[in-house]
């Protein structure tokens, strides 16, 4: 799978990354056990700028972190070499920092001891992603900027193919190990004055799931939508959030402290709208779930919020193991989807059906207001528009907003059936909500 | 050379007769055990430096290559960065953690046709430095089939620099042994905590050092090498004290506490430093500093109020006009985002036309006046030269309220020139090119900033004594748009000031603002006696690269505070 690219390979095989491990082994002294994760990567890029290119760049990389368990101790280093001379360094850093501790027995940690567990079979691996070479990236360019050079119009932009090779391996003799590609583009588009921005973007596995063009075609019809904006009120809007901007606000609640902070203690109980469900399934063909954590702790199917049912939290493997009694924890690996029961609504209707209310493209520059009721503030970009009487008015200025994702869940109205890969970890649907906050212009374009 | 202290100055200073005096037998035992348990670890090789001769070797390969496959101007990178976190928490009785890591790397960036490439890779070989350098070169020819229209990147003036440079004074931390530095920060540790009474909060000590020795080789001529340093020391150096007990050894009960008491100790700030920002703080003095210790007595005591949503003058602290200027005029003044470069990413600004704007564009009063260099002590992002092998100047961005220039590397300078012809100013880069690793490319990066004091001698205290009603803004996040016209001072420790004193702290403020009209509304600045050094961050293309922000404390006008936590 690896393809050669001069004198190294564009990442490291399975095979490879064993034969790291087993150096590594062979280098330890002092009893104990060896833990590494390995991820080596291959990264091309091209970024343009008002039209033109202004980097080409194709890069390698690698990181080992090396761990040396002897007697209840643990010392732990991070390296990139990973020749003879490079391991031997990394083990012998990493017993010396053991010694530096208390010993706390002879066993073994029960958490670096695994029970036999298959990989889920997943779907991060693309061929075409891998072959999303230079000529190709600049070749995209060139359609890109030659299509917003004819309606007199600026792009900038970005195409990036990732192509990652990650392990876990253990002196117990666990081997994990998982290719995966990863592709991003995206594009912004503004007028010459700079008085008008449209943007559109994706992250996805399968560089040819990726429709450049029609994101091109989008960002360049926001931009064109967006001239002369008007400045309106901030308060309180019924506001129509497409996928990018639902999950630009759901990412501060899906992270494990954040729902637990957000729900816990309420296992079992409505916690959002009854339409909402929220998962992670390595199976997912839209969401390029990783298999496992870089602690070794295997990825496997969760319903977080099942029809506005909390239905599950992350929990680690200590956690299990000390409180569940169970032999594995349930990670969350970031990637998660919103899906949505019932009728749903396309965005045109939504529109139709909006007295008064905002269509929002996406947020950005985040604050977070207080952590503990997960407050955050923000602002609009790249394509805000007032609805007055079921119909787009006009384009208005940039807001600043602040607001809550869990209140956000909780106050929807209608649900999009056109659920897709957002510019990010999330597949998630437009949403119509209520009573979203805003609280002052911005101004920026 | 800066003094290092090790165990045995604490036994003549007598502080471990006073860490003897207080602990229980069995922590005095553990202490005095722990030098036996380390010196057996001495001697890490991490601290070991590269090999210039390879260095030096492997740069000159990859330029050869570049140049080869037809290079018109390329510049190579090669680095080596190590770092070491220790984690001392001596009350858990379980020993020091530390974490290292090592990370090399080789980068070429090649400009061809007016494209640029860049390739990187961290195997320290010859043949894949040689590699890079036809792939980089590969790199920008692809920007030919992409280019609608024809660019020429003038690189100006022509810069071959050679030479060794690393910061005076620095005490480089990785030559002083693991065991010896454990010693040190667990015996500081026992002598802090020795200081307070009963039930107080563990004290621990986290200092976080990072060394990187980089190889600058250009077509121009240059070959340069440097060695960069950063250190601070996280979490856990303010001491806490619950709000009932006393606050420190042989005081009376402090009644009338309402939070813990926060001793603030200074020096401890991500700077360009090595183990003397440890061994030089004098950490027990801070603690003991009288004034220190009332001053954390009458935060404890003072009584808080929900904040009114107002127009009010602002006195703002030296800390958080650092951060005002970091996440506002600092990202202004960058040209590659003026034009449009991170457009796509951050943003851009509100200056459209960068060229004109020079001497045009008003940013603030004609108190304001902001410079940048590369050449602060234990400025993070001080250097001898740059990425390109330019020495970086100290320039004025801002003067008297009005933009004057734009933090560029070589390329950028260029499109300023017509404004420096206009006056008259020879078009040249500032030195501004920078990259967090060899792995990524280098870009226009933040130098250190510098805003100019007041020319009396005005305190803090004396700004808020002149003040009869307003607030003090004792730090503060700062957020701002995308394009930094408007933005909130977050997460703030805000106080009202009444008739010239500090009052009640508030709470759930938060300032907001319009940039210009903020900086513009600013009526009285600290002298050259209050100015402090902070650090500051940016994300940029992916890389975060750190540099210092000198500041003052300054007193705004008619500043509009919201509560951020009320909706609309």
């Amino acid at each position: 799978m690896t393809r050669q690219s001069g004198t190294h390979p564009r990442f490291l095989s399975r095979e490879e990354t064993q034969g790291v491990m087993a150096r590594a082994r062979s280098l330890a002294r002092g009893g104990g056990h060896v833990r590494a994760t390995v991820e080596s990567w291959w990264e091309g890029g091209l970024e343009w700028a008002v039209n033109r290119p202004t980097l080409s760049e194709d890069t390698l990389g690698v990181t080992l972190s090396l761990a040396r368990d002897i007697r209840g101790a643990t010392g732990q280093v991070t390296t990139n070499r990973l020749d003879e001379a490079g391991l031997r360094d990394a083990v012998r850093w990493a017993e010396q920092l053991a010694a530096l501790q208390t010993p706390r027995g002879e066993g073994d940690d029960p958490l670096t001891v695994f029970p036999d567990e298959p990989l889920p079979p997943t779907h991060v691996w693309s061929d075409r992603t891998l072959a999303f070479d230079g000529d190709r990236r600049a070749a995209l360019m060139g359609e890109m900027t030659s299509m917003a050079q004819k309606a007199g119009l600026l792009s900038f932009g970005e195409a990036r193919a990732e192509a990652v090779g990650k392990s876990y391996s253990d002196s117990h003799g666990r081997l994990l190990y998982q290719p995966s590609t990863s592709g991003r583009f995206s594009v912004t588009v503004r007028d010459q004055a700079g008085d008008a921005s449209g943007w559109a973007g994706v992250v996805c596995s399968d560089w040819g799931r990726i429709d450049a063009h029609g994101l091109m075609a989008t960002a360049m019809n926001k931009c064109e939508r967006s001239r002369n904006p008007v400045a309106i009120e901030p308060g309180r809007y019924t506001v129509i959030l497409e996928p990018q901007a639902v999950a630009d606000l759901l990412q501060f609640l899906m992270k494990p402290a954040a729902l637990q902070a957000a729900f816990g203690g309420r296992l079992g109980k409505s916690v959002v709208d009854g339409r909402i469900s929220i998962s992670t399934d390595p199976a997912d063909p839209d969401l390029d779930v990783f298999p496992f954590m870089p602690t070794g702790d295997v990825v496997r199917h969760a319903d977080w919020i099942s029809d506005g049912v909390l239905t599950a939290l992350p929990y680690d493997r200590a956690y299990a193991i000390q409180n569940l009694g169970r032999r594995f924890g349930l990670p969350f690996e970031g990637s998660y989807r919103v899906s949505t029961r019932g009728p749903t609504t396309t965005v045109q209707e939504m529109v139709a059906s909006t007295m008064r209310g905002l269509l929002v493209t996406r947020f950005s520059d985040f604050s977070i207001d207080d952590a503990q009721h997960l407050l955050i503030s923000g602002y609009t970009r790249d394509g805000l528009w007032l609805i007055e009487r079921g119909r787009i008015a006009h384009a208005v200025d940039n807001l600043r907003f602040t607001e809550s994702p869990v209140f956000v869940l909780n106050s929807i109205e209608q649900v999009g059936g056109d659920a897709r890969r957002v510019y990010g970890v999330a597949v998630a649907p437009t949403l119509k909500v209520r009573d979203f906050s805003f609280t002052s212009i911005s101004g920026a374009v | 050379m800066p003094r290092s202290w090790t165990r045995r100055d604490f036994l003549i200073s007598g502080t471990a007769a006073t860490v003897a005096a207080v602990l229980p037998v069995g922590r005095r035992q553990a202490l005095l055990k722990l030098p036996t348990v380390l010196r057996g670890v001495e001697g890490a090789p991490i601290g070991q430096p590269a090999d210039s001769a390879v260095v030096r070797h492997l740069a000159m390969t990859a330029l050869d290559a570049a140049r080869a496959a037809g290079a018109e101007y390329a510049d190579v990178q090669v680095s080596r960065l190590v770092s070491q976190n220790l984690q001392v928490m001596p009350r858990l009785e379980i020993g020091p953690t530390v974490e290292e890591s090592e990370s090399r790397g080789i980068g070429v960036r090649v400009l061809v046709h007016g494209g640029w490439g860049f390739s990187s890779s961290p195997f320290w070989e010859v043949d894949e430095a040689a590699r890079l350098g036809r792939d980089a070169a590969l790199q920008a020819r692809t920007n030919d089939a992409a280019r609608m229209t024809s660019y020429a990147a003038d690189m100006g003036r022509r810069s071959a620099a050679n030479g060794h440079w690393s910061p005076p004074g620095v005490v480089d931390p990785f030559v002083i042994p693991l065991a010896e530095k454990c010693d040190f920060l667990q015996t500081l540790s026992y002598a802090a905590n020795a200081r307070w009474v009963r039930g107080v909060a563990d004290l621990g000590v986290s200092p976080l050092f990072i060394r990187e020795e980089r190889a600058t080789a250009t077509t121009d001529g240059t070959f340069v090498t440097q060695t960069f340093y950063m250190a601070e020391a996280l979490d856990g150096m303010p001491m806490y004290a619950p709000p009932v007990s006393g606050l420190a050894r042989g005081r009376e009960r402090q009644p009338g506490l309402r939070r813990r008491a926060r001793v603030p100790i200074s020096g401890f700030e991500r700077a360009q430093q090595g183990w003397e920002m440890i061994a030089n703080a004098h950490f027990l003095d801070q603690l003991g500093d009288p004034k220190r210790l009332d001053d954390a007595v009458e935060f404890a005591r003072a009584r808080t109020k929900p904040v009114d949503v107002e127009r009010v003058d602002v006195v703002f602290s030296a800390d958080a006009v650092a951060d005002l200027i970091a996440d506002t005029l600092g990202p202004t003044t960058q040209i590659d985002r003026s034009v449009g470069y991170l457009a796509n990413s951050a943003g851009t600004t509100m200056i459209a036309n960068a060229s004109t704007a020079l001497d045009t564009f008003q940013l603030g009063g004609p108190l304001i006046t902001i410079s940048a260099n590369r050449s602060l002590g234990g400025g993070l992002a001080t250097a001898r030269w740059d990425d390109e092998g330019m020495e970086p100047d100290e320039f004025a961005l801002v003067r008297s309220g009005v933009l004057h220039d734009f933090q560029t590397n070589r390329e950028q300078a260029g499109w300023l020139a017509e404004g420096y012809k206009r006056r008259g100013q020879p078009v040249l880069s500032h030195g501004c090119a920078r990259s967090a690793h060899a792995l990524v490319p280098s870009a226009q990066r933040s130098p250190n900033l510098v805003l100019q004091p007041g020319a009396g001698s005005l305190t803090f205290d004396q700004l808020v004594a002149d003040t009869t009603r307003g607030i003090a803004v004792l730090d503060c996040d700062v957020t701002t748009d995308f394009q930094m016209r408007t933005g909130t001072g977050g997460r703030a420790t805000m106080r009202e000031i009444v008739n010239g004193r500090l009052g009640a702290i508030i709470e759930g403020g938060t300032f907001l603002f319009d940039t210009i009209e903020l900086w513009t509304s600013v009526d009285a600045l600290g002298g050259s006696g209050s100015l402090e050094v902070h650090p500051a961050d940016e994300e940029k293309f992916g890389q975060t690269t750190w540099f210092s922000v000198a500041a003052v404390p300054m007193r705004a006008r008619n500043v509009r505070i919201i509560d951020v936590t009320r909706k609309a």
